[in-house]
């Protein structure tokens, strides 16, 4: 049985646990196809994040999946402005997800680092330079500007 | 056996009996397949893995220009990881017993834990009797030589194929002196042999020269000169090193990082006065060599390897690896500045004003 199947049995029973509760959908888009999920998670309380609820898009490989590479995974675009994201596709720079992969990380570790990701930018190689730069210099305004960017989003999809 | 442990744990309650089958059922399962490990195997940093699991990290990882590291802790692997028989007994035991149950070893369950754990054995088995474990991975290695005779070009020591990354193309060797950070290789020079590999190696690139001189004598005496140099290209190969793919900006810094890491390894084996000896040299060269880069050479050695990979756009931002993590990453901050400073200062100023007036129309 493979990797993945393994994990997905298992999985709506830890999504019930308090360690997860933060995740309030994880699921294959398709039962009969372990290659695409969608996930909502709220975002990491005390920072920008908090308050909103953050859509995942994830392809697994599942030839490759977990040994020779993990999931891949986008925001929604144009919701999530962050030093480690591209705005317009959503892409994610997460050293976890290109060259720091290992295979012993499951979904559930992968969203959690997401999520840990935007509580925390890494600011060594930053994917939307210009929002890094706010970052470093204005806090503040960088707050604003991620909450303002969720708002919208938000309203957008009521 | 009467130690204290097998006095006092039998006479523990149910509720302990429990939580210690549970904490033991849990260290038989392999932390990538997520199945029981019938073939455990122990890598020198201590984690388990499924042989067949562990085999095909490492041999998918090695393609992927890095040095074998263990999936639990990055720690390289140098050692051939061996079969961890007090963990395959308890395993074993614990199959043993659930198919001794007559209801449930009718199980399909079961059944198939069993013929699993036939397969597991079989292959680890065979790999163990035509001696390629692990693909072999442990047992062919080599270093890359680099001679300043022959332009400067890495040579495999084993076969003196030419050599650009962590495995020899022609002989399937692992290349020791690779490193993965800089994704070049660690100089070797005389201090980090030992007399007889010296020797060895010596012997191997005398013989070379010797073999290529009569091999180039042999085929100008065979045919013509213009046969003759498509003939070399196969037998002497001579394509340079190529130019790694990051920029030369930042090279410098890895390279000097890299003979850091290589020292560190090898300083068990030398002597203590040889070794402050040594430290002094290799600081002078990396301070030399770091000064235009970064005045904080403390980040610097502290570095681990995991975040040297990182030089090519990858936010180091988030691991789940505490031991490797946060506190290694303050420093970044003020290398944003700089970066931004000497390359993205306009680009940067007008991207943020688009944005600034986007925000504006929007409100
Ligand atoms: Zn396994
Ligand atoms: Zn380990
Ligand atoms: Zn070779």
């Amino acid at each position: 049985m493979s990797r993945i199947v393994k994990e997905y049995m298992g999985l709506q029973k830890r999504l019930q646990t308090p360690e997860f509760s933060w995740i309030s959908f994880l699921a294959p888009v398709d039962d009969d196809d372990l290659s695409e999920w969608v996930c909502r998670f709220q975002g990491p309380s005390e920072s920008p994040f908090e308050g909103f609820e953050l859509g995942l898009n994830i392809t697994i490989d599942l030839e490759k999946y977990p040994i020779s590479g993990g999931p891949r995974v986008l925001f929604e675009p144009r919701t999530v402005a962050h030093p480690n994201v591209k705005w317009d596709t959503g892409e994610i720079c997460l050293d976890l997800l290109k060259d720091a992969w290992t295979p012993i990380y499951t979904l559930l570790d992968v969203v959690g680092a997401i999520r840990d990701l935007l509580a925390d930018p890494g600011l060594d190689s930053p994917l939307d330079l210009d929002i890094a730069q706010i970052y470093d210099a204005d806090y503040e305004a960088y707050v604003q500007i991620v909450r303002y960017r969720l708002e919208e989003a938000r309203l957008a999809r009521v | 056996m009467n130690g204290h442990l097998h006095t006092v744990i039998p006479k523990k309650s149910n509720a302990d009996h429990l939580r210690i089958v549970g904490r033991v059922l849990d260290s038989t399962v392999c932390t990538i397949c997520h199945d029981y490990m019938f073939v455990p195997v122990m890598t020198s940093c201590g984690h388990n893995y499924c042989y067949e699991c562990l085999n095909n990290w490492l041999n998918n990882n090695r393609s992927n220009v890095s040095e074998l590291t263990c999936p639990q802790c990055r720690n390289v692997i140098t050692n051939e990881p061996s079969l961890n028989v007090a963990l395959q007994q308890i395993v074993d035991l614990m199959l043993d017993i659930a198919a001794e149950d007559p209801q449930k070893s009718n199980s399909s369950e079961v059944r198939s834990l069993l013929t699993q754990r036939e397969c597991s054995v079989a292959e680890y088995k065979s790999d163990l009797l035509e001696e390629t474990l692990f693909n072999s991975v442990f047992k062919n290695t080599a270093k890359a030589i680099i001679d300043d005779d022959d332009d400067g070009i890495a040579r495999c020591s084993n076969c003196q194929w030419e050599v650009e990354g962590p495995v020899c193309p022609n002989c399937n060797a692992t290349i020791r002196n690779y490193n993965a950070g800089a994704q070049n290789f660690d100089e070797v020079d005389v201090d980090e042999y030992s007399d007889g590999e010296l020797e060895e190696v010596e012997r191997d690139l005398d013989n070379y020269r010797a073999e290529s001189a009569r091999t180039v004598h042999d085929l100008e005496a065979e045919e013509g000169d213009e046969s003759l140099s498509s003939e070399m290209d196969q037998a002497w190969p001579t394509r340079r090193p190529r130019n790694f793919m990051h920029g030369e900006e930042e090279e410098e810094e890895e390279e000097d990082r890299g003979s850091i890491d290589s020292f560190i390894v090898d300083e068990e084996e030398e002597e203590e006065e040889e070794e402050e000896e040594q430290e002094l040299k290799d600081e002078r060269k990396f301070r030399r060599a770091s000064v235009a880069l970064s005045d904080d050479d403390d980040n610097e050695s502290r570095d681990s390897d995991f975040y040297e990979h990182n030089d090519d756009g990858y936010a180091s931002g988030d691991s789940l690896d505490e031991s490797t993590s946060n506190d290694e990453l303050e420093p970044h901050t003020i290398r944003l500045t700089h970066s931004q400073d000497n390359n993205n200062n306009n680009n940067n100023n007008s991207a943020r004003k688009k944005r600034l007036i986007v925000l504006d129309s929007d409100e």
